[in-house]
């Protein structure tokens, strides 16, 4: 069977590939899939901690996640499309009507 | 198999509140006239009877609903009350504001479901479903005027930052499951407490994920540079509702995941709280000074306002606990009555939210700039309105604990908060030389809210003891168990 371990690390970096790509990208789109990575790698460690501890609120955790992942990305996309409907383009650096 | 008992009294308030908004939607179906304000008056007669409910569950047991994954105690009970109260005004205030209609009526109300789910949560999964459902709505919320680019801007930046803090928040919660193999926040300070099978690191992680994912909710430094943008940008009645609903029910999860769950880790997370509350206090003040939008100024005194209630959690007794639910009341009335003012006052481009709108307001607007002088009083803690006491408890909370510095912060905080509480005020008293922009005259809901809030910010300023008993037995709820 594979250590847990392994399970963790690789969800961590996951998670930080996500966390980077939110914070490196200025194109909404990439940032949102980003942000999706990053819940998924959680996802990986709700499920790994779950088997550990032989568990099943770790998976009923995991089943929500996706739910609401689903709706967010509903929502995420909309707002995305509503905002850049008058644009020529898509970039998050051009949201800088307020400042201070 | 047996199932866990649901118990609908424990969630009255959510079932109220969840069959107004079905209502509203199935009634907006029917009529001829789609953006009518009748759809608002009835959201806030829901709001209302949810709001009846709260003194019956009061006074009945402890319900726990969900096999005991939400529960209406006496902590959840009062923090309701706030959070409906900024629930009623938001429903009023978008009567000009906003087009009336049943979509902003049921995003208002499912935003305030998701607010008391986390406040009553005492279950991981809970907490952060009810976390969700307060937060999608008002993502939507804060783009609700969709002809101002502003709106769609808020919108973006909140959703995008929203999301990722969420995704942290998870992590933490992984961890702390990881950490203790329990969801239940008593299960997880049993397992602490016991020490089997714990996992020193997982345990920092996780604690240290929640707090940063709450702590954007919050709006506390570092994590705040999201606030006045959304504030600003997000319709009035929105911000008006979003500052204080989400203020409470961050600070309902915070207080009971550190005092319930966590307390025996409280070495750890003592000492970072109250640097970060500092921080975030003096932050928030300072950054204040220089605004010249009355949303913005209101959004930076939020950030120092969520520095003052994490003092109340830092001091980590039941008078601490108690002094930041009356302090959530306390900022409820002031603050909401505040926003009212501005959103009376603003047109259809917010031009009555600039600083030199309100040059000369007293002579044009008497009642409304007499109401905006004493919460902007009431902000700045000058006695005898509600943000004296508040601060008071506070403070007194914190010395008590020890927190002299904590104290000495506040203090100085306060001080500088004088400045641009003050500004505004002397603006309003000034004779305008120029014509200042003139909004229409605000509508009665407005002048409803404005004089309801008023009322609250004086009576409770008057006399604090008529809710601080009924919170320090709420206070009593977290720690009795």
């Amino acid at each position: 069977m594979v250590p847990i371990g392994y399970y963790l690390v690789l969800s961590a970096v996951l998670f930080v590939i996500g966390g980077v790509g939110v914070l490196s990208r200025r194109n909404p789109l990439q940032m949102f899939m980003a942000v999706e990575l990053m819940w998924n790698a959680v996802n990986l460690s709700f499920v790994a901690f779950a088997r550990q501890y032989l568990d099943m609120a770790g998976h009923i955790f995991v089943f929500l996640v996706i739910t609401v992942a689903a709706a967010e990305v509903a929502i995420g996309l909309a707002i995305i499309v509503m905002v850049f409907r008058k644009r020529e383009h898509v970039d998050v650096d051009d949201l800088s009507l307020m400042k201070g | 198999m047996n199932f866990p008992v649901i118990n609908p009294l424990g969630i009255l308030p959510e079932i109220v509140l969840l069959v107004t908004s079905v209502l509203v939607l199935l009634i907006a179906l029917f009529m001829r006239e789609r953006h009518s304000p009748a759809l608002n008056y009835l959201g806030a007669i829901g709001v209302l009877v949810a709001l009846g409910t709260l003194p019956i569950l009061w006074q009945g047991p402890v319900q726990a609903s969900f096999g005991g994954a939400i529960v209406a105690d006496h902590f959840s009970i009062a923090m309701d009350a706030a959070i409906l109260i900024s629930a009623f005004a938001g429903l009023l205030l978008g009567l000009r504001e906003v087009e009336p209609g049943s979509d902003y009526v049921a995003l208002v109300l499912w935003a305030a479901i998701g607010m008391i789910v986390m406040t009553s949560a005492v279950e991981l999964l809970s907490i952060f479903l009810g976390l969700e459902v307060l937060s999608l709505p008002l993502y939507i919320l804060s783009g609700f005027r969709r002809h101002r680019e502003k709106s769609g801007e808020a919108a973006m930046k909140y959703l995008l930052i929203g999301a990722f803090s969420s995704g942290i928040f998870l992590y933490g919660l992984a961890f702390l499951y990881g950490a203790t193999g329990s969801v239940t926040l008593q299960g997880i300070q049993t397992a602490l407490l016991q020490n089997v099978g714990t996992q020193p690191l997982y345990l920092e992680l996780g604690a240290g994920l929640v707090m940063a994912g709450l702590a954007f909710k919050l709006a506390l430094v570092p994590f705040q540079n999201w606030v006045p943008d959304v504030y600003e940008g997000a319709p009035t009645p929105v911000t008006a509702f979003m500052s204080v609903g989400t203020k409470a029910a961050a600070f309902g999860v915070l207080a009971r995941l550190l005092t319930v769950a966590l307390p025996a880790a409280l070495v750890h997370w003592q000492p970072v709280l109250s640097f970060i509350a500092v921080l975030t206090l003096l932050y928030g003040n300072l950054a204040a000074l220089r605004q010249t939008n009355m949303k913005r100024m209101l959004a930076y005194s939020g950030i120092a306002q969520a520095g003052y209630l994490v003092v109340a959690i830092v001091a980590n007794s039941q008078t601490g606990i108690g002094s930041g639910m009356f302090y959530i009341v306390a900022y409820a009335f002031m603050n909401l009555g505040a926003f009212a003012v501005v959103g009376a006052l603003s047109g259809e481009n917010e031009e009555g939210a600039e600083l030199p709108a309100y040059r000369g307001l007293f002579y044009r607007r008497p009642w409304l700039a007499s109401a905006m002088t004493l919460f902007l009083l009431s902000l700045a803690s000058i006695p005898p309105l509600v943000g004296f006491p508040g601060k008071f408890y506070i403070l007194r909370a914190a010395v008590a604990s020890g927190g002299l510095l904590l104290a000495i912060a506040i203090l100085v905080g306060t001080m500088i908060s004088l400045y641009y509480y003050l500004r505004p005020i002397a603006y309003m008293f000034q004779h305008a030389e120029a014509e200042a922009p003139v909004a229409e005259k605000a509508h009665w809901a407005q002048q409803f809210a404005v004089g309801a809030m008023l009322v609250g910010t004086l009576v409770l300023g008057l006399l604090p003891s008529l809710v601080t008993t009924v919170l320090q037995h709420a206070a009593h709820a977290m720690y009795g168990l």
